[in-house]
């Protein structure tokens, strides 16, 4: 595996195929500026360090947009 | 090193973790195991790591050898966390694997893996690498042909639950192979610091978790929708020349406690004293303790149309009747019919037919083939029953609530000299010399009326039993 000079960004093809978001199993978004995962339907991103994705939903960060604040709604989702 | 979950970061900038920082992840109804801590003690298993603990590598050559009994391959594979690196050096190309994830909850541990990697190119297996939990499984429906998992559900809150996950990640046809830990492990420990609490500080607290039974775990497969459940237990029992390097053994592995209701001290008294019970009670004559590891070892398929399934209730062509006038000619062979097969058989079936008579001809129904019998999840082979015809042994209890337990009455007291009388002992069982040991009594009240322990009491006495097994 080559290592870039962003080194966070590789990730095998293999495991971008098969990975989805931990709690809502949806689809996951690769986002490059913020070298994370991000699962759009619970706004949650996860890290991704040194080309390992770390997708253990306590490392999750929730995703801070401008117009609404942080919202506690992965909060909710997890404590069902 | 760079911590995934924002340190660095968190000083500068506010954001907000999609869970909370102090509790667990709550979605689980018991919290049994705190999964944080976990991570924590794998890291640290992480850089103890031994790679040549026979142990870990026993049960892993264990479990990859089950591949080469199936005439499927798996060219995609899912490692669970638990013993990581060792699976990785035992798969060595069995199975037809061709792309194998890693996974496991602690950072440290994988990326060991990873490194270690390059050491292990020479498999051709192409690996990638993940962290993530197995409660909250992040891999797609029907992706990965096999999921493996050694030493590491055992540690999950909700076990059915991280099954059924994996059986949803896996393809149709799919095998399920796990190996967790029951509930005969460390059960040498559990005593030793039973006594050593009690004496001590006059009251237990949980040291060891709570593992599963080998009769749960064929419930386990079934329950998380498995076919073809296969159950199998294996013992193993490890030597070590004194408790504190048993415990260092557990470090290693990443075993360490991490139950939610915990004592999160430990008094150096109890400590040294639990030591010293272990080794008073159990150590063999060279000095060496031993120490139990029951492994269990679970086998699921998913759902496929080319697996064998019992048939349609209902669907039978043939009764049981038919065949007694086939075959059923000797009043022997009604009899065994009758009495195993056919319970509720009407009298006129079990009457066995008069020798005066000449025997039946064959009835002109043509035989459909049998039904086979329904699935059930297979049983584990029966323990050996002792020669002595002693009663089953006694579960362990658990220390959550042990004045909600009433301990089953003493069903078995030997009269002394156990040896002799009753042949060699069983392995599993420890039993009750005729006299008091010295040191059992303690502060206060130990005597047979006023029993504190949650389990009957027995004593090991290290003359009768042996260790040979």
């Amino acid at each position: 595996m080559v290592r870039g000079s962003r080194v966070g960004v590789e990730i095998s093809k293999s495991l971008t195929q098969i990975l989805v978001c931990p709690l809502s199993k949806q689809p996951l978004r690769l986002c490059e500026k913020s070298n994370s995962l991000i699962s759009d339907t619970i706004g949650v991103s996860f890290p991704i360090v040194e080309g390992i994705p770390c997708l253990v939903p306590r490392d999750g960060e929730i995703i801070e947009t401008e117009d609404t604040p942080s919202d506690r709604k992965a909060d909710e989702t997890t404590q069902e | 090193m760079y911590r995934p979950n924002g340190n660095l970061v968190r000083s500068f900038v506010r954001r907000s973790f999609c869970t909370v920082a102090d509790g667990n992840l709550d979605t689980s109804k018991v919290q049994i195991f705190d999964r944080h801590l976990k991570r924590k003690q794998r890291d640290r298993a992480a850089w103890l790591l031994n790679r040549k603990d026979s142990l870990v590598n026993t049960v892993a050559d264990n479990l990859v050898d089950r591949l080469e009994d199936v005439k499927k391959t798996f060219p995609s594979a899912l490692c669970l966390g638990g013993s990581l690196e060792a699976i990785r050096r035992s798969v060595g190309g069995r199975g037809g694997i061709e792309k194998l994830i890693m996974m496991d909850s602690s950072y440290d541990m994988v990326k060991l893996c990873k490194d270690a990697e390059k050491d292990l190119s020479s498999d051709n297996i192409e690996t990638s690498f993940m962290v993530a939990d197995e409660e909250f499984l992040p891999v797609k429906e029907s992706s990965v042909d096999l999921v493996i998992s050694c030493l590491g559900l055992h540690w999950t809150n909700d076990l059915p639950g991280a099954m059924i996950q994996s059986r949803l990640a896996l393809k149709p046809d799919g095998l399920f192979l796990a190996a967790i830990f029951g509930g005969e492990t460390l059960k040498e420990l559990r005593i030793a610091c039973t006594i050593a609490h009690m004496e001590r500080e006059g009251g237990v607290s949980p040291r060891i978790s709570p593992l599963a039974q080998v009769r749960d775990a064929g419930n386990l497969l079934t329950r998380a929708g498995f076919t073809l459940p296969g159950v199998d237990v294996d013992e193993y029992q490890v030597r070590y020349n004194s408790a504190l390097e048993l415990i260092e053994h557990l470090r290693a592995m990443g075993e360490t406690n991490a139950l939610v209701n915990r004592v999160k001290f430990l008094k150096k008294d109890t400590a040294l004293a639990a030591a010293a019970v272990y080794e008073s009670m159990f150590a063999a004559e060279d000095g060496t303790i031993p120490a139990t590891f029951q492994v269990i070892y679970m086998t699921g398929w998913r759902e496929h149309e080319s697996q064998q399934k019992a048939k349609r209730r209902g669907s039978a062509t043939v009764s049981f009747k038919d065949i007694q006038k086939e075959f059923g000619v000797t009043a022997a062979a009604v009899d065994n019919l009758t009495g195993s097969l056919c319970s509720t058989c009407t009298p006129l079936c079990s009457s066995p037919p008069s020798t005066a008579k000449p025997p039946p001809s064959p009835p002109a129904v043509t035989f459909k083939p049998l039904p086979s019998p329904p699935a059930v999840p297979s049983r584990p082979p029966p323990s050996p029953k002792p020669v002595h015809k002693a009663p089953p042994p006694p579960r362990f209890y658990y220390f959550d609530s042990p004045l909600d337990v009433v301990p089953p009455p003493p069903t078995y007291i030997s009269s002394g000299g156990s040896g002799n009388n009753h042949g060699p002992p069983s392995p599993r069982f420890v039993y009750f010399p005729s006299t008091q040991p010295a040191g059992g009594g303690g502060p206060g009240g130990f005597g047979q009326n006023s029993y504190p322990y949650p389990y009957p009491y027995y004593m090991y006495d290290s003359k009768a039993a042996s260790w040979s097994a």
